[in-house]
């Protein structure tokens, strides 16, 4: 009887063992990022995603923009790291560095859709050869013009630097501003000056060059001539739009992301075009930004991760996502979508194959730096010379990675 | 002897107490006691996941200071100049009000519930509302031209000689009602027959400000000007909203700075030396506050 008992017992353990084996486990993927829980387009994603696999569960960890670095480290410290996260462009690199990212260079190797990513896209969460993540969405900067104003002015949308001075001078002696970037004291300077930098012939990497203090002693001298309000050094890209909004600034470097509210507050008419060139001819140089999406190290589910990774990042996802949100595509594939060939998103993603990604591993070090240089030349405290070869000086040896 | 221990009244004293003292050092203790440690390793990002972060002693807290771009030592000196300014002003000014308000007149309470208000305000919302006042284009522009002292606009909050004072300005503003509060609370506890027999001694009514006022209202004056400190040095929000401590890192301070290096730039044993250098300022005035409640109530 005892035998019989111990029998069934086993028999029954048994097939609740095969039972278990034969449906797939329902696991669930933590996923940090900065869209808020009411998110419609994100949860219509996300709620695609579940219903195409029907054993993952996403949990979602909603954080915001200025958040999300600190909520990271602080996930860091603590040991808790979600399975999926989602990080700004100029960050990407040192959290790829610091090991909390997995490689997934051979996990998506033969994936059909990574040829269509842009390699600007690509490079952004490419750190030593290896890749680190999948472009989940881009940004860029383009120029924004006051038609109404350009128009009484007389003058024609702007094209190359002389271009945006004269419209700084007209506008200036009719008692309006020429021209509005955003510098303040953070990453957003740094963002705001790239484009100049290399429209100038410079480069990041190297900052005591004569191109690099072309492009800053331009912008330096903007301010001093009063042809651009000393404010800009306090502007974060919100308060540039509302002062362009305000319709006494001619020209505003500012991104695509604001179209909606463009459209809705704006009294006047506007336009956007590329970034200036300093030659005619000259291919417009532009920053990109964007969010990308990686697995972090010591996630369980990689292949369930993997599955996330390429449902948001591919073509669909993101054509789908950029309209929503007025953001740029990610590759070439969407960026072909009848939407994206209209102005003013045209003029956006025209830069995007060229798009300087910001890719070091320290970039939040040398950033300070660099957008440090930016507020002294600006402020008229150093010469664009000096500034510049001070940041110089503290940063070289980062790029020695 | 064990029995008597366990039946002690200490013991069980002591016991009622653990709770508490094991909150305490888990909560408060723990957090602290970690951070001096991150302040003598030399951990970041690039060596957290691995480990392979050491002890470096004083390496951080001497690199702070000979950081070429000399942040450190101006975020120091404004953390200072932020904190004296700010304090000498609110503490004054919200002397006086208390002084208006214990008077009884029209209207008084409602006035007193009015000044109140700055002070129910988030930091976060004040440092808007500073922002709006200060551009370029805001009502303090205004004004000084309405009043004829500025022939053009400036943009206080990105002029580096201006920044900072901007900053302090508003917290004065904001910290006014608490002053004035924790002052009037103190004079109400004066009693009045004090003042009314100095008056048929002949008092004048500055005597019986400068005798019996101040000398009775001392133990409240240094709590108020101690707590005070306290508040106004641990300052972030403020000048993370107003300026994020530019222009050009002319109105960094200590917090601002120890946030940059822990969750800008994931330099997290800088952070937390900075942070350190932060804590020990703050416990030497608390020590001194401590001494100061401890000799004054034995007195009283």
């Amino acid at each position: 009887m005892k035998k019989m008992l111990a029998f069934c017992l086993s028999l029954v353990l048994l097939l609740t063992c095969i039972s278990f084996a034969g449906a797939e486990e329902t696991v669930t993927l933590t996923v940090m990022n900065v869209q808020s829980s009411e998110d419609a387009t994100y949860n219509a994603a996300v709620a695609q995603f579940e219903a195409e696999n029907p054993h993952i569960k996403i949990e979602h960890i909603s954080t915001v923009n200025a958040e999300l670095k600190k909520q990271v480290r602080i996930a860091m410290l603590a040991g808790n790291m979600p399975d999926v996260i989602m990080f700004d462009n100029p960050d990407y690199a040192s959290f790829a560095a610091s090991g909390y990212l997995m490689d997934i260079t051979d996990l998506v190797s033969g994936w059909t859709e990574m040829p269509t990513y842009y390699n600007a896209t690509l490079s952004a969460v490419t750190y030593k050869d290896r890749l680190y993540g999948l472009p989940f969405e881009s940004n860029s900067l383009g120029l924004w013009y006051n038609k109404t104003m350009l128009d009484s002015l007389g003058l024609d949308v702007p094209t190359t630097w002389d271009d945006v001075l004269a419209i700084c001078v007209a506008a200036k002696a009719q008692g309006n501003y020429g021209l509005a970037i955003a510098a303040p004291q953070s990453e957003v300077a740094t963002f705001q000056f790239i484009p100049w930098l290399y429209a100038a012939g410079g480069s990041i990497e190297k900052l005591d060059t004569p191109e690099a203090a072309k492009a800053l002693s331009f912008l330096a001298d903007l301010v001093k001539e009063g042809y651009m309000s000393k404010e800009v050094l306090g502007y974060s890209h919100g308060d540039l739009m509302k002062a362009f909004q305000g319709g006494n600034v001619a020209l505003m470097v500012n991104g695509s992301w604001n179209i909606a509210n463009l459209a809705e507050n704006t009294s006047f008419e506007y336009g956007a075009t590329t970034m200036p060139v300093v030659t005619e001819g000259d291919t417009p140089a532009t920053c990109l930004g964007g969010y990308h999406i990686g697995i972090t190290a010591d996630c369980k589910n990689v292949d369930a991760a993997v599955k996330y990774l390429k449902f948001m990042s591919s073509a669909e996802s993101n054509l789908t996502w950029c309209i929503d949100k007025g953001l740029l595509p990610t590759n070439a594939e969407t960026a072909a979508n009848a939407a994206f060939t209209e102005p003013p998103l045209s003029m956006f993603v025209a830069g995007l194959p060229g798009a300087i990604a910001r890719v070091n591993p320290f970039w939040p070090d040398l950033s300070v730096n660099v957008y440090t240089a930016i507020q002294s030349a600006l402020s008229g405290e150093q010469s664009a010379e000096d500034a510049l070869a001070g940041a110089e000086a503290l940063n070289a040896a980062y790029w020695q990675y | 002897m064990r029995r008597s221990l366990l039946n002690s009244e200490k013991f069980v004293a002591y016991t009622f107490l653990l709770p508490a003292l094991l909150f305490l050092a888990v909560f408060c203790l723990y957090p602290v006691f970690y951070n001096f440690i991150m302040g003598f390793q030399n951990m970041d990002m690039m060596n957290l996941r691995s480990g392979r972060y050491t002890f470096v002693g004083f390496d951080q807290y001497i690199a702070l200071f000979l950081d070429p771009t000399g942040v450190f030592p101006r975020a120091v000196a404004n953390t200072f100049t932020y904190t004296i300014f700010s304090i000498i002003f609110q503490f004054t000014l919200g002397f006086a009000f208390a002084l208006l308000f214990a008077k009884r007149f029209p209207l008084s309470g409602f006035l007193r519930g009015l000044l109140m208000l700055a002070w129910l305000l988030p930091h976060t919302v004040t440092g808007l509302l500073g922002k709006y006042m200060f551009s370029t284009t805001g009502i303090i522009n205004d004004a000084l031209r309405a009043l004829g002292l500025l022939s053009e606009n400036v943009g206080w909050l990105v002029e580096k000689d201006s920044a900072l004072t901007c900053a302090i300005i508003t917290n004065i503003w904001v910290g006014i009602p608490y002053n004035m509060m924790l002052l009037t609370t103190g004079l109400l506890n004066i009693p009045g027959d004090v003042y009314e027999s100095a008056s048929i001694d002949g008092a004048n009514g500055w005597q019986r400000f400068s005798r019996i006022t101040l000398p009775m209202l001392k133990p409240t004056m240094l709590t108020v000007v101690v707590l005070g400190f306290i508040n106004t040095f641990k300052v972030f929000d403020l000048i993370y909203v107003l300026t994020g401590g530019g222009p050009v890192q002319s109105s960094e301070v200590l917090a601002s700075v120890a946030y940059r290096y822990s969750f800008t730039s994931g330099n997290f044993s800088k952070g937390a030396a900075s942070a350190n250098i932060l804590f020990i300022i703050l416990l030497l005035v608390s020590i001194y506050y401590l001494r100061f409640v401890k000799t004054d109530s034995e007195v009283m």
